[in-house]
């Protein structure tokens, strides 16, 4: 996993107070999607709390961003488990 | 002087840029009885009419428009307050702007920008995530006419 421990502990932290204690991270692999290039970070959340999730997922970038510093950061929110997208997610990312 | 005096020219032509975008947006707006917050069902039925569909789609393209030239003009506000911008982060931007009296901080221009990018690179069809995005549309549209007009305000030279 190219993010340090620390990193990973902050991302995990800002994702709850975003969308709520019993918030899921997965950090996903380049691998996933071909367009990816290394360094770019992936989450997918599944979010506690779904209320003005368009909002919370611009926060949650931004926070994200603030942290982490201006790396490209790219997040998927679970809608439907059925999405290729989630099961890939599901199957292969690495939850925080 | 001369530099001094086209970075002027630059700025009041991004002012004048942002005039444009912005009375279009605003003309839009107008049309749906905005801005204001729209419901799913409201979306849904505005989808059903291309002409109320080519209304929404200038709204997300004067807002991105309007954002862009924001940026820039930015950049030559605090040039022409003597800031050293080619040597400065957009964070470093960000933070002096806001010491010399803009309404802004880090946590709104990122999120500013993070809108921008979704706006660009991701395309929403389900009519509730349209009604969430035109939400943040009008509450973004709002911090950039604020962020416009004090730089408008204070638009003069303190010797760069």
């Amino acid at each position: 996993m190219r993010l340090r421990a620390q990193d990973r502990e902050r991302i995990k932290q800002i994702a709850r107070e975003v969308f709520g204690p019993g918030t899921r991270v997965f950090l996903l692999g380049s691998r996933v999607d071909p367009h990816r290039k290394g360094g770019d970070v992936d989450l997918y959340v599944i979010p506690a709390v779904r209320e003005n999730l368009f909002d919370r997922k611009l926060t949650f970038l931004a926070r994200l961003k603030r942290q982490l510093g201006d790396r490209k950061i790219d997040v998927v929110l679970a809608e439907d488990p059925a999405r290729p997208i989630e099961q890939v997610a599901l199957q292969e990312g690495i939850e925080l | 002087m001369k530099a001094l005096a086209q970075a002027k020219a630059r700025f009041e032509a991004y002012v004048r840029e942002m005039e444009r975008h912005l009375q279009r947006l605003r003309y839009a707006w107008t049309q749906l009885g905005g801005p204001r917050p729209l419901t799913e069902q409201a979306v849904s039925a505005l989808l059903a009419q291309p002409s109320q569909v080519a209304l929404l789609d200038q709204i997300v393209y004067r807002f991105a428009k309007m954002q862009d030239a924001l940026g820039r003009m930015f950049r030559w506000w605090l040039y022409l307050k003597g800031e050293p911008v080619e040597s400065m982060s957009m964070i470093d931007m960000v933070n002096q702007a806001a010491r010399l009296g803009l309404p802004i901080d880090e946590e709104t221009w990122f999120k500013l920008r993070a809108l921008r990018k979704v706006l660009a690179h991701e395309y929403e069809e389900e009519p509730a995530s349209i009604a969430q995005m035109l939400s943040q549309i009008a509450v973004a549209q709002e911090t950039l006419v604020q962020l416009f007009e004090a730089m408008k305000r204070d638009r003069g030279v303190s010797a760069p």
